[in-house]
Formats: structure tokens, C-alpha cells, sequence
């Protein structure tokens, strides 16, 4: 009963009595692990032999709503490194001497060390084939200007054959699902990621625990929208990786091949 | 030299027969019952008395043991020497409100606190610092096994019959015993973790025995078993496990991760509230303040309470009444008043500071079973708050709970043939 009737009882008055030790480190201003305002979105995409792709396109698009970028090399052999130097918001640039992408969980968390030594606030996880839809980055700074979810997941589109349509059905329908691309970093949080070879989490798991928010919000995957010979090296080069379907799935690298796949035209939201 | 026994059931089924006959200096053994035993049941030295007769019989006994909550007011009204509770599993109206809140009391008083519940044990061992776990690390015993462990020592009952002998003979605290057993506890869980790998609740119990013993590696257990935790698909494990790694890091005096930490945990309005306070703490230079309201809302009571320790200032004070009250330890909250003239201030507020000094001296009385004088203490907080009346009316309630479980031993008593003695609950 007492307890209870004391519930309005409460230290308010910060009068400073005895210091402790451990005053002097504490101080200096704690910075809030959310902030309503204020807070700085570095991105961060992992690049290999982007030429004649689309990372132009990409970090272009980035410069326009990311305060900075990080960028991890996977030991390109052509001009990569050249093109990502020519936009100033690159703050980190890493370049491998030897390629991991037959080890990804390595690269990955490398691009996660090497990204929060920018001390974002948010980190959003794009690759060198990904493009924004205009909502999505209209809504940008709202979504991470709050303190009340830690994670945004969008809904990506595979585009097939082309810049008009994506791809869609059994095997190819990511767009269906949420795909969680940018978090709230968390000093301190765990951010280990699955010892995978191939098709790695882009963010580490331990973030999914965190309350998040689901968007409709679109993100254009530009990996298979080239022609036919840039689909068929990919298949050669799944099948090559993961020849018994370990990390990902048979009958989908199967599918890469398919003369008729069902495709739906996409239409920019209004 | 006398020992009371204020049981939950039958002597023949009381589970702690060979630990209160090796008690042998401390004879007679008044064992609380309404039924008789048959003769050859009932060793020499073991005396039955009813609840009414007890305080003629034995007064200020040497040692008072209580197995049933329900009891432990009774028990302090004798003023023993030393009061045990031991607390076995499935006693009777088991977690119960009223028997969450006699075992509250149980923990306050008894110089020793044990349970057979290992995550009753360790809700404990956060508010107080001798409590031991009445069984044994490597197995849960069935039924059957407990039976058998009547023979053969179980090492719990040899920790316990060492730490109560020491605590009657040399006045020694029994915190040895403790701690003794917790070591024990995390070599039990890190050989289960070696042989299973990172579990989520092997990782998880050794990381709160390695806290509990400010062992080093308590951290990266929590962290493995929180990401298993999450694994697994457990939703909430944000704030049942994660939100630990604060009180690990204070514990450490690692108060910014610490903070880090809780910051991740508070998701709630009332936890963001509480977040921001422990961050103005911090940033005032009020670290142990910062660091023991993290221990508080890890529910480390003991050390956060620790974390005051000679801190007089009003905020601290302040700080350090308001959870003794809010954790039932009114004799303390009341010493703590008187000390730091929060009475005076209670009488400036006027009426409800008033009201709450006359509910503490209440609550502090009954908890020794000084009923008389509770009631009058809550007689007087009732001419300021008319809801005081209704402590009055819970004691009524209280006599009744008792008069159930001794019905519920008398009933147990007889379907094993024992002799009703006396029938009379009152």
C-alpha cells in the first residue's frame, strides 16, 4: 500500500552531492542512443568491377540524400575505385587486396566495422545495383528523424530484362517480402554476422530483435534488368560458387534461364 | 538451547527431517503440527506442539525454521535467535499473492534464505546476500529422487547443515555457504556449455552466477545467449536478456556501455523516462546514482542499495527510501528516516508524509509479528487515509490462509493415518 501511495514520490532536483570516481567520466554529454533530430544516415555498399554498370547511377543517387558513404572494394580489377573517388561524400574507401566474395559474412562485417567508425546514427545497406524510389527518399529523413523503431525494411523489386519491368513469380518475389536496408546504429549492440559464404543478411541478425517499421516503399534491384549474356554469367557464377544449392536455391539459379519468365511492368508511384 | 519448526506439511513428509536431526545440540525440536505422529515416527527429540501452544512452550527459541511463507510472522513473533526459511517447491496456495508476499518477508528476516526453485532462489539472491538453493547443481530430482537423497547427503544439505551449525555456533553469516555454491553453479553451467556449445539458457544462468560472483566473463555469456535468445525467435528478448548487459557493465563500472545499454532496452514511455534520468544523473557527475538506478532496474536491489552506501545527500536518500519502501524493508526505510530527517520532511508535506511514517512503523511491527502494535500504527495512518483500515481487514485474511494450510497438513496427516491432536484452526 505505502509503495503505492509513494508513486508520486520521485527524485527530481539534480543537486550534485558526493562525486564518486567515476563522475569525471560521466560527465561529458551521454549521447542518446535515439534522437528524434539531427541524426546522420551514412551508407554503405560493398563494390566489385562495377564498370559499365550501374554504381554511377547509384552513388549519384546516394550524394543526394546520405550524409556519407563508405565503401568497401572486393580487389576490383577495373576502374571502380576511380569512379567512387569522384564523389566527395565517399568517406571511407577500403580497397582489398585479394577478393572475399567467396567468404561474404567476411566482407560484410568488414563494411560494418569500417562504416561505424563514421559514428552515423543510421546505417543504410545498398548494393552497387540498387536504386531508391523517389518516395522512398522523400521519406528518408523522416523515417530516421524518430525514436521508436530502430530498423526500415522495403520491398525490392528484381528488375528483369530492362528498366520497365520486374520479374515475378515462384522463384523470384522478394518484392513480396520486407527487406530490412537501414538501422539505427547501436554502440556497443552485437553485430555478428552469419558465417555464410554466399547470400549473407546484409545487416547483422541481432538488429532484427529491435522494433522496426515495415515500409511500401520501393527499392529498384537493377542486377538482372542487363541482357542475356550478363544473366547467363551470373548463372555460371552461382552455379560455380554453390554448385550443391548450400547457400541459396537450385531450382532458382535454374530459373535465371527461363526464355519466358512472368514479368510485371512497373509504375512509378505518384 | 530450542528449535522451532514451522512446517507445510507432516513430519513424515517434512523433506528437511535428517538436516533438523543433525541439529541435535539445538534440542528439543518443537515441531509446529495439529496432528500427532505415530510414536515410532517421531524421534525422541522431536516435540509436537500446536500454533496456539508454541509461545507457551518455546520462547526465544535458538533457531526458528519456516517451509511455508505463511508462517513466518508466527515464527518472528517468538523472537529467535536465528530464523531460517526454507522454502521447498510446491508448497501449499504456491504464488498465491499472499504467499508472494510472506515470502518477501521470509527474505527480510531469515538469516538465511533457501529454495528448491532455482529461479525462485535467483529473484532472491538479487535482494539479499545469504540465500542458498536447496538442491543440488548437476540434476532436478524427481520425486522419487528425492526420497532417496533422505539417505544419501545431497551436498546442498551438507553446505546447509555447515552454514547453519556455523551461523548457531560461531555467529557466522552464512554468505560463505553462498558463494561457496554459486562457484559451484558456474562450473555446473560452463561444463554444460562446453559439452552443448552457446545455449540461451545455459549461457544465460551462467552469465547471471558470474555476475552474482563479479566474475569476468558474465558479459560475453549474456551476449551468446542473447543472440541465441534471438535466434530462437524470442521476441521480448531485448529486455529479458539484453537489458542485463547494463547491470554487468555498472557492476563493472563501465558506466557509459552501461547506459549504452539500458538506452537500447528502453522501449517503453516509462523505461525512455527512466533512460533519460540515468543519462542526467550521469551528465550531472552523479555516476553512483546513474549506476545504481541501472542495478535497480536489473532488480539487483543488493547491489544497487551498495551503490548508496554512504551517499547522504538528499538525492541519494531520496533514492535509497523509495526502494527500501518499494521492496518491503520498512525497518530499514524507517532507520533511514529517522537518520536522514525524512520524517522531518514527511511532516512538512503534511498528511500523506505523516500517513506513511505511521504505515512503515505498521508494516515494521508485523513483519516481527508485534500485531498489537501494527494495528495500532495502522489505526492511527487510518484517521489520515481511511484505506489504512484496510490493512486491518488483510490480517483477518491472513489468519485465514494459515487456518488453510493447516487444515491442508491435518487433511495431508490423516490419509496417512496420523492422529488429529487438535482440530481447531483458529
Amino acid at each position: 500500500m505505502l509503495t503505492e501511495m509513494m508513486g508520486s514520490r520521485s527524485a527530481t532536483d539534480l543537486k550534485a552531492g558526493s562525486e564518486s570516481s567515476e563522475a569525471a567520466v560521466a560527465r561529458a554529454t551521454i549521447r542518446r542512443v535515439r534522437r528524434r533530430s539531427g541524426n546522420k544516415l551514412t551508407a554503405m555498399l560493398q563494390v566489385r568491377n562495377e564498370r559499365g554498370k550501374y554504381l554511377t547511377q547509384v552513388l549519384e543517387q546516394l550524394s543526394g540524400f546520405v550524409d556519407e558513404l563508405v565503401i568497401v572494394d572486393d580487389a576490383s580489377e577495373d576502374d571502380t575505385v576511380a569512379l567512387c573517388r569522384k564523389f566527395p561524400k565517399v568517406a571511407r574507401l577500403v580497397e582489398l587486396p585479394r577478393p572475399l566474395f567467396g567468404e561474404e559474412w567476411k566482407l560484410r562485417s568488414l563494411l560494418w566495422q569500417v562504416a561505424s567508425t563514421t559514428e552515423p546514427d543510421w546505417l543504410l545497406s545498398v548494393d552497387a545495383d540498387e536504386l531508391y524510389e523517389d518516395r522512398a527518399i522523400s521519406a528518408m529523413r523522416p523515417l530516421i528523424d524518430q525514436d521508436q523503431y530502430d530498423w526500415v525494411s522495403f520491398r525490392f523489386h528484381d528488375f528483369w530484362n530492362g528498366l520497365t519491368h520486374y520479374r515475378d513469380d515462384e522463384h523470384w518475389n522478394i518484392h513480396r517480402r520486407q527487406t530490412m536496408t537501414l538501422v539505427r546504429y547501436l554502440p556497443g549492440f552485437p553485430c555478428l554476422y552469419p558465417q555464410w559464404d554466399h547470400h549473407v543478411p546484409r545487416l547483422p541478425l541481432a538488429y532484427a530483435a529491435l522494433p522496426g517499421r515495415l515500409t511500401d516503399f520501393r527499392v529498384k534491384h537493377l542486377g538482372w534488368a542487363g541482357d542475356w549474356e550478363s544473366k547467363l554469367a551470373k548463372y555460371h557464377r552461382y552455379k560455380a560458387l554453390d554448385p550443391e544449392g548450400k547457400w541459396g536455391s537450385l531450382a532458382q539459379y535454374e530459373s535465371i534461364l527461363d526464355l519466358n519468365p512472368k514479368l510485371t511492368e512497373w509504375t512509378e508511384a505518384t | 538451547m530450542s528449535c522451532v519448526v514451522f512446517p507445510h506439511v507432516s513430519w513424515s513428509q517434512f523433506p528437511y527431517r535428517k538436516i533438523m536431526l543433525d541439529l541435535r545440540a539445538r534440542q528439543p525440536i518443537f515441531y509446529v503440527t495439529d496432528t500427532l505422529p505415530e510414536w515410532e515416527l517421531l524421534p525422541n527429540i522431536v516435540k509436537p506442539v500446536t500454533a496456539e501452544a508454541v509461545a507457551l512452550e518455546c520462547r526465544r527459541p535458538a533457531l526458528a525454521i519456516v517451509t511455508h511463507p505463511y508462517w513466518i510472522e508466527k515464527a518472528a513473533s517468538l523472537h529467535p535467535e536465528r530464523l531460517l526459511a526454507l522454502i521447498p517447491d510446491n508448497t501449499f496456495e504456491e504464488y498465491s499473492e499472499l504467499w508472494k508476499s510472506r515470502l518477501a518477508h521470509c527474505v527480510l528476516i531469515a538469516d538465511l534464505f533457501g529454495s528448491e526453485s532455482e529461479s525462485l532462489y535467483l529473484e532472491q539472491a538479487f535482494k539479499k546476500e545469504a540465500v542458498l538453493l536447496l538442491r543440488d547443481a548437476d540434476h532436478l530430482p524427481s520425486e522419487g529422487q528425492r526420497e532417496s537423497m533422505q539417505g544419501s547427503s545431497a551436498e546442498f544439505e551438507v553446505l546447509l547443515r555447515q552454514a547453519v551449525s556455523k551461523l548457531l555456533t560461531d555467529n557466522v553469516s552464512p554468505v560463505w555457504a553462498t558463494a561457496l555454491q554459486q562457484h559451484t553453479l558456474v562450473q555446473h553451467y560452463s561444463e554444460i556449455r562446453k559439452a552443448v556449445g552457446p545455449h540461451e539458457t545455459a549461457s544465460f544462468l551462467l552469465a547471471v552466477y558470474e555476475y552474482l560472483l563479479k566474475l569476468p566473463d558474465a558479459a560475453s555469456h549474456l551476449l551468446e545467449s542473447f543472440l541465441h535468445a534471438q535466434q530462437s525467435g524470442r521476441e521480448d528478448c531485448i529486455r529479458t536478456h539484453y537489458r542485463f548487459l547494463s547491470a554487468i557493465h555498472a557492476q563493472n563500472d563501465e558506466l557509459r556501455e552501461a547506459i549504452d545499454a539500458y538506452g537500447v532496452t528502453a522501449l517503453s514511455a516509462d523505461d525512455r523516462l527512466r533512460y533519460e534520468r540515468i543519462c542526467e544523473y550521469a551528465e550531472n557527475g552523479r555516476a553512483d546514482l546513474a549506476a545504481a538506478w541501472l542495478l535497480r532496474e536489473n532488480d539487483d536491489l543488493v547491489g544497487a542499495l551498495a551503490r548508496l552506501h554512504g551517499a547522504y545527500d538528499s538525492e541519494a536518500t531520496d533514492l535509497k527510501y523509495r526502494w527500501l519502501v518499494e521492496s518491503s524493508r520498512w525497518e530499514e526505510a524507517l532507520a533511514l528516516s529517522g537518520a536522514a530527517g525524512i520524517s522531518g520532511k514527511a511532516e512538512k508535506r503534511g498528511h500523506p508524509g505523516i500517513r506513511d511514517e505511521r504505515l512503515l512503523n505498521g508494516y515494521a511491527r508485523k513483519l516481527r509479528g508485534d500485531r498489537h502494535e501494527a494495528i495500532r500504527f495502522f489505526l492511527e495512518a487510518a484517521e489520515l487515509d481511511q484505506d489504512a483500515i484496510g490493512l486491518i481487514a488483510r490480517i483477518k485474511s491472513e489468519d485465514a490462509a494459515i487456518a488453510r494450510l493447516r487444515r491442508n497438513m491435518l487433511e495431508t496427516g490423516e490419509s496417512e493415518g496420523l492422529t488429529v491432536v487438535n482440530g481447531d484452526d483458529g
